[in-house]
């Protein structure tokens, strides 16, 4: 097979990635920088997109930012824990509970979002129970509607994002170094810390930016769980293309989005290339 | 050291029901008679499902999602297994920025992904929205996934029959089509039952692409917005289902072979 | 680099007893008693199987015995996990840490008890001279080669001194020559630092090689105990004559305090009636008349480099096997031919029974 036939053969998915989301992005830019008047787009050059993403969402996107972090953190500790088990404590089971979380990333986005809406709710499970059991009077309307609550909904759609590149990094990691370790008078905690999470380093990384820009970028969940104090940037700027047609200021507010977040990405890797060298 | 045992067994379960929890409540709750999600359950019917197909809206979601999942796996199943087949052959110099450049549109927030893809449609092509934009849209995120398994298979594939074939008589096109492709189709459907159940799974690019009419996941959404009808659990369940039922079937493909 | 054998008192350094492994009725390891002295460089032989991996894990910590108790220097350390036992292992695949550089690695066990970095630093810059690994401090574990990251395992764990050194198959993983150069290392270094070391493996010319003391091992049971010639000269069992090294076993019975061999030949053998095996090493057996002689027709001739084998039936049907140093000498056996081959009593062995 000649390189030739090769290009052929990845034009076609690699002109769908070009033409419909790099080539897009690249106009998506430009557009940031126009401007609207009466409903129509004017092509035009201003930064006034951009001052508005600034001073009136600057807070929120700050807010957002923070909620991605939490949320990553979470899941890559909950995740690894997890991953940690099925590798080495679960022996045969480990493989089936890995095959349990992929299935259920594919249980449906909004189903899981509803459930968590149907649970949290004032006439939800959790309220039904804690009522049953005596700890509250009458049901607790801050279990939805809340941060914690995007969190947490955010965290069960996200945690097999985290369990399976980590098992994967984790099946890397052979016993016997574990062993070896053990032999030569480490705890199971300096076991930890110094051998099996030195090794899995890259896929720690990999999954926290996933869930975080995943997480950050999220509108539905703080949509129909949030509330207002839940609120996350995400929903504004669907707001902005969806009802109010304002395409350079939810341009603006995408970018500023995502540059955003390639900070945080950035800040850490610098992080942990700080802590490598102590 | 029993302690510390029960320790992970706890994790573990922990982890699992927190995982599964919530949808196991959702199915369970879809043939309860009572309200949304809580007890007193009510006795078990099946009432909300019957209620559901009865319902013109959700036949015709129920339709259009099967069209566009249907067209999904296909095309992506083609582009992605090109793909994959150039990539096995590429220098690791090339191959890991190529590969990266298939994989962007899943690694971005999928809002910002259907964003662009409406910028694009509408402002720069100067089309409508509808169903190709959306077909088109999820098999942008569903190629990497197609890529990576059939690349995964491919390495794993020794070409030692192939050569065999080759030797005795075969020419390159009946060596793949009777020694290459037998071996790796299990792969090959396995990447595109996994990118039915993304396609059905996905509301994002959907909500923003489709025009009018709707996918399963955007109906279930217009229920939610509207009215508060226990038969969302159907919809759910069945949603939910279809698309686990997918990829266990997926898993078993790719994993056979292995 | 382990204390040097100073304590020379009668107690020996590793007292198994009565030690034994059960996995759920399986029995891996049948309870049985050994003991290791100071100074002895130990081998475990044995088919895959037959426990000895199990019985090593257990004096390593990682396997938790059903019965039975293991002391090392005087002290019950049963119950106590690897971490507190005075025992160091280099594993089977030497489970080295790829994320650190030679010099980390060694120096692990050192870091872990928070000794200041100097003290490490010269520590591990002796056992790298050990190894004869000299220099290769920095390099990384992906950049050595097989032997090397073998030598790596081994300072790591000698530079912890302790009181036994435990080998799981150390050499397996290495080509024939690599093999006698690293075993002839192993030799220099337990001479030069006078540890006790316990090794094991299945490979019987390994055991010979290295070992002055080899317990044979077979389904869970020691078989024999006892220096490489004691174990090669005179096998007290069937399954020990037949593992190490290959050799002829004959079948005859005893009457009237004299053996007589199916194939043949008789002398006199005092001891109980019945069922006995002759065993003789096919060294031992020679072309022409000997102290026991027995007729045989040659089969095969085989040039083995340093020695002929001429391989022979006999009337009973069982096959005898000999040896002859001189290769020239090929030409005086001539296949399809009947010639007398013998022995003399003192190389041969009894086995009763048919065990």
């Amino acid at each position: 097979m000649t390189p030739r036939r090769d290009v052929w053969f990845l034009a076609p998915s690699l002109a769908i990635v070009a033409v419909m989301l790099l080539a897009p992005m690249g106009l998506l830019l430009i557009i940031s920088f126009w401007s609207v008047r009466s409903f129509k787009l004017q092509p035009d050059f201003t930064l006034g997109a951009w001052e508005r993403f600034f001073v009136n969402y600057g807070g929120l996107t700050l807010y957002t930012l923070l909620i991605g972090i939490v949320t990553a953190l979470l899941c890559v500790t909950i995740g690894l824990a997890f991953a940690y088990a099925a590798r080495f404590k679960a022996g045969r089971y480990g493989d089936a509970l890995v095959m349990v979380t992929m299935i259920t990333l594919f249980g449906g986005y909004l189903v899981k979002i509803y459930a968590w809406k149907s649970i949290l709710g004032a006439d939800g499970l959790f309220n039904q129970a804690l009522m049953k059991l005596g700890i509250l009077d009458a049901p607790a309307p801050w279990l939805l509607y809340s941060r914690g609550a995007v969190v947490l909904t955010l965290m069960h759609f996200l945690l097999p994002f985290a369990i399976l590149p980590l098992y994967a990094a984790l099946r890397n990691v052979s016993v016997v170094t574990l062993e070896a370790a053990r032999d030569l008078g480490a705890t199971p905690t300096q076991t930890f810390w110094r051998v099996v999470v030195p090794q899995c380093r890259a896929g720690l990384f990999a999954a926290f930016a996933f869930i975080f820009l995943l997480a950050a970028g999220d509108y539905v969940t703080p949509l129909l769980i949030g509330g207002t104090s839940g609120s996350m940037l995400g929903q504004f700027i669907a707001l902005e293309f969806s009802t109010r047609f304002n395409w350079p200021a939810g341009a603006a507010m995408s970018f500023g989005l995502l540059g955003a977040s390639l900070l945080v990405l950035a800040a850490g890797r610098l992080l942990i290339a700080r802590r490598e060298r102590a | 050291m029993k302690g510390r045992e029960y320790a992970w067994l706890a994790v573990m379960a922990l982890c699992l029901v927190f995982m599964v929890g919530p949808l196991a409540l959702v199915v369970l709750f879809s043939f309860g008679s009572n309200t949304l999600i809580g007890f007193p359950m009510g006795g078990l019917t099946l009432g909300w499902y019957g209620k559901l197909m009865a319902d013109e809206g959700f036949r015709d979601a129920a339709r259009i999602s099967l069209v566009v999942a249907t067209s999904v796996s296909i095309l992506s199943t083609i582009t992605g297994t090109l793909a994959a087949f150039a990539l096995g052959r590429t220098q690791p110099k090339w191959q890991r920025p190529i590969l990266a450049a298939i994989s962007v549109p899943v690694l971005l927030p999928p809002l910002v992904v259907a964003i662009a893809i409406v910028v694009l449609v509408v402002r720069g092509l100067g089309l409508r929205l509808g169903l190709p934009v959306v077909i088109l849209g999820h098999v942008l995120v569903t190629q990497p996934f197609v890529t990576l398994i059939v690349m995964a298979r491919l390495a794993s594939f020794g070409t030692a029959s192939v050569e065999a074939a080759r030797d005795l008589g075969a020419t390159r096109w009946q060596a793949f089509r009777l020694v290459t492709l037998p071996q790796i189709s299990s792969a090959i459907i396995g990447a595109a039952l996994i990118s039915a159940a993304i396609s059905l799974d996905d509301f994002i690019i959907a909500s923003f692409t489709i025009g009018g009419g709707n996918t399963l996941s955007t109906f279930v959404w217009g229920k939610l917005r509207t009215t508060l009808d226990p038969s969302i659990n159907a919809i759910a369940t069945i949603l939910l289902l279809s698309t686990i039922g997918m990829s266990v079937l997926a898993l078993r493909l790719t994993r056979y072979r292995e | 680099m382990p204390e040097r054998a100073t304590d020379k008192t009668a107690r020996p350094l590793v007292e198994l007893r009565n030690l034994a492994k059960a996995y759920g009725g399986v029995a891996a390891v049948k309870p049985l008693d050994l003991d290791v002295a100071y100074g002895d460089f130990c081998a475990i032989l044995g088919p895959s199987g037959c426990g000895k991996s199990t019985l090593l894990r257990m004096i390593a910590g990682f396997v938790e015995p059903t019965e039975g108790r293991i002391m090392i220097d005087g002290v019950d350390v049963t119950g106590l996990g690897p971490e507190q036992r005075p025992t160091n292992m280099v594993f089977q695949g030497y489970g080295l840490f790829p994320h650190l550089s030679v010099t980390a690695n060694v120096g692990f066990g050192l870091a872990l008890k928070k000794m200041p970095r100097p003290e490490i630093a010269t520590r591990v810059t002796e056992a790298l001279r050990l190894v004869r690994l000299d220099g290769f401090g920095d390099r990384t574990i992906d950049r050595l080669s097989g032997g090397q990251q073998q030598r790596v395992a081994l300072a790591r764990a000698l530079i912890m001194r302790p009181k036994v050194l435990l080998l799981d198959e150390p050499l397996a993983a290495l080509d024939l020559k690599l093999r006698h150069a690293m075993q002839e290392e192993l030799r220099r270094i337990h001479a030069e630092i006078g540890g006790t070391f316990i090794f094991v493996t299945h490979d019987q010319t390994e055991a010979f090689a290295l070992a002055s003391r080899i317990v044979v091992m077979n389904e869970g049971r020691i078989e024999q105990i006892g220096a490489p010639q004691d174990i090669y000269l005179d096998p007290r069992s069937l399954f020990v004559a037949d593992f190490v090294g290959e050799t002829n076993v004959l079948s005859g019975t005893r009457q009237n305090g004299s053996v007589r061999l199916a194939a043949g030949a008789s002398f006199i053998a005092p001891g109980a009636e019945g069922v006995v095996r002759a065993i003789i090493r096919p060294e031992a057996v020679r072309q022409g008349a000997g102290e026991v002689t027995v007729q045989a027709q040659i089969t095969d001739v085989v040039f083995l480099g340093n020695a002929l084998k001429i391989v022979a039936r006999l009337s009973s049907g069982e096959t005898l096997s000999a040896r002859d140093p001189d290769v020239r000498r090929h030409a005086r056996y001539v296949l399809g031919s009947t010639e007398s081959f013998g022995w003399s009593l003192a190389d041969q062995r009894l086995l009763e029974g048919a065990q």
